[in-house]
């Protein structure tokens, strides 16, 4: 009952966000130095038509109406997935961006779950053993990972990994000489990037949840866990854990634009055919269709992203549910 | 009983109370480096950094750390992309936080409306993956350090302002405002007078944190190519050092020293907002 009603008093609160992402995106194609025409058609074709024809065209698009005219035009084609004709390839821009979907799903969801569990793992070890020579160097590796760019790392990993060591390929995510896919070939040029993604994302993951055990060891039920003699591990896995991951489940939610953020780089480095190398590529040569089809698309995804840990939080902590919403 | 078991837990762990002042002696030592290199450049750089010379030279009498593709001297490439790394870095952070610091000051104190519609933008702007639309608005507006600045400003606003506003809502409750209130203070009085002293230090630990920030995204998108070719920050060293061979062939003295200076001038920041703020764990909110 309750849960339904706050699923959907969250999820309403979700459409304003929507809109103005859209109107977001909308304002950046009509800032975009390239004529809608020539985004429509592509520079040669619309080279050739007379200056009448192409005031034709651009009052049959609606181009000479209102700015909010145009904005109502541009939504209902891209809600029925309408984002245009990419420049590069010709192609629908829905249909590209659909292509490199895949790419970036196996290598966000490897990155995300090694965060994940990577971070509650050392967040939880080192807020236990706190002040010991474990937590120290855990804490400076946090600081070092922290402080060196994505790509950089990437390039001494390639360097070291690939290139003095011979162990793993430098990029793609399949060498060219295999025919058909294969999965250990797959993950094979998978390890590098994900590695990656997930030593420069964690060091903050991993701060958060020390900061956040070490919050809860200090409570009573804690100290009463200890005194009823129950075991260390017990008492730091079974009883502050759990109430540590609480805050740290919304964070997980904000943990999608970070990621998205180092894919971009790490995508480009590696040649790895995801969204990211395709936002690059886009970018650089213009191809603005693409370019906000994926803006608009990744935005909706972080929101879907951010929505669900939501609702996790809510499934573990039912203060939530009873109590007002939180400020 | 409780509060005191806390606050011994709070004050305890690695760089804390004692050791917490060593962090940010440690950031402020790091940053010192820089900032007198980068202010006194031409004093400390050997040559002109846009002087031609004999292309790929390796370190050696005349240029220590050699030349790269066009024969300008690396060191001296090195010293002044300290001005302009750190310039971004600073001017990019500090309208960031500005802006965010004043809407949740402000916000924080008003609340109704302006409140409502403030936060829903910064909820937007916060999860909105800002390095992609960086690249885009940075594509848009053409490459430059002016339009790299003002993309990381307008994509970073939001978290300040979040943090802000929370820290406003619970100073703006305090007796001493309240009684300033009562007296007849104007918003504006108590929001600079009252608000703004109490909220310094998160606004400080955020800046710090913004700079930071912002240098990684400046490296970052230099290095993809979208960097200002006429200015010489060390992401576009590292762009010319990967695209113009120097990686290839090995040229360590062309590459390694601008990603150094990158990774040690981002911990300088982050260590003097981690101590600034050891209690959340360090980093922001």
């Amino acid at each position: 009952m309750d849960l339904g009603r706050y699923i959907f008093r969250r999820g309403s609160q979700l459409l304003p966000l929507l809109f103005g992402i859209s109107i977001l995106a909308f304002l950046l194609i009509h800032m975009s130095p390239v004529d809608p025409v020539e985004a429509r058609l592509g520079k040669e074709e619309a080279s050739l038509l007379s200056p009448e024809d192409l005031a034709g065209l651009r009052a049959s698009w609606g181009l000479d109406r209102p700015l909010y005219w145009q904005y109502i035009i541009w939504l209902t084609h891209v809600l029925q997935g309408d984002f245009g004709i990419s420049h590069l390839s010709g192609r629908p821009a829905l249909a590209v961006i659909a292509g490199c979907i895949p790419a970036t799903l196996v290598l966000m969801g490897t990155g995300y779950l090694l965060v994940v569990a990577i971070s509650i793992h050392l967040g939880a070890i080192s807020a236990k053993k706190r002040d010991t020579l474990l937590d120290h160097t855990c804490t400076v590796l946090s600081f070092i990972f922290y402080s060196t760019p994505n790509f950089w790392l990437a390039l001494i990993m390639v360097y070291l990994f690939s290139i003095k060591l011979g162990l793993l390929p430098v990029c793609g995510t399949a060498s060219p000489k295999a025919l058909a896919f294969s999965l250990p070939e797959l993950l094979r040029h998978l390890i590098l990037p994900a590695a990656v993604l997930t030593l420069t994302t964690s060091p903050w993951y991993i701060r958060f949840l020390r900061a956040s055990m070490l919050e809860v060891l200090a409570h009573d039920y804690v100290l009463l866990a200890r005194a009823k003699g129950l075991p260390e591990k017990t008492v730091v896995f079974r009883h502050a854990l759990r109430n540590a991951l609480l805050p740290f489940l919304t964070l997980l939610g904000l943990a999608f634009p970070h990621l998205i953020g180092g894919a971009v780089v790490i995508e480009t480095i590696f040649a790895w055919p995801g969204v990211g190398r395709l936002l690059v590529e886009s970018a650089l040569r213009a191809d603005y269709p693409v370019v906000m089809g994926l803006v608009f698309l990744l935005s909706i995804f972080v929101l879907l992203g951010n929505f669900l840990a939501d609702i996790a939080y809510l499934l573990v902590d039912p203060r939530i549910r009873y109590g007002g919403e939180s400020d | 009983m409780l509060k005191s078991k806390r606050a011994v837990v709070a004050a305890s762990g690695p760089f804390s109370s004692g050791s917490q002042n060593k962090v940010a002696a440690a950031g402020i030592i790091i940053l010192s480096f820089f900032i007198i290199m980068a202010v006194f450049a031409p004093l400390v750089a050997p040559h002109d950094p846009f002087a031609l010379d004999t292309p790929y030279l390796p370190p050696g009498k005349g240029h220590p750390l050699g030349t790269n593709d066009i024969g300008q001297d690396l060191l001296s490439e090195l010293v002044y992309g300290a001005r302009v790394s750190l310039f971004i870095g600073f001017l990019a952070a500090f309208l960031a936080t500005s802006a965010g610091a004043a809407i949740g000051l402000f916000v924080g104190y008003l609340r109704g409306a302006w409140d409502e519609l403030c936060m829903r933008l910064a909820d937007l702007f916060f999860l909105i993956p800002a390095l992609p639309l960086v690249i885009v608005l940075v594509a848009y507006l053409k490459p430059g350090i002016w339009n790299i600045i003002v993309a990381i400003a307008i994509l970073g606003w939001a978290s300040t302002a979040r943090v802000v506003r929370a820290r406003v809502l619970q100073v703006r409750e305090m007796p001493f405002v309240k009684s300033a209130k009562a007296l007849g203070a104007g918003g504006l009085y108590i929001v600079l007078q009252h608000l703004l002293p109490n909220t310094m230090e998160v606004i400080l630990a955020k800046a710090s944190l913004a700079i930071a920030g912002a240098m990684l995204t400046e490296a970052g998108i230099s290095f993809l190519g979208l960097g200002d070719p006429t200015q010489k920050s060390w992401g576009m060293m590292l762009h010319y050092a990967f695209s113009h061979g120097g990686v290839i062939n090995g040229y360590w003295w062309w590459y390694l020293p601008p990603a150094l200076c990158i990774s040690l001038a981002v911990l300088g920041f982050v260590l003097l907002s981690y101590a600034g703020r050891e209690e959340k764990g360090g980093w922001g909110n």
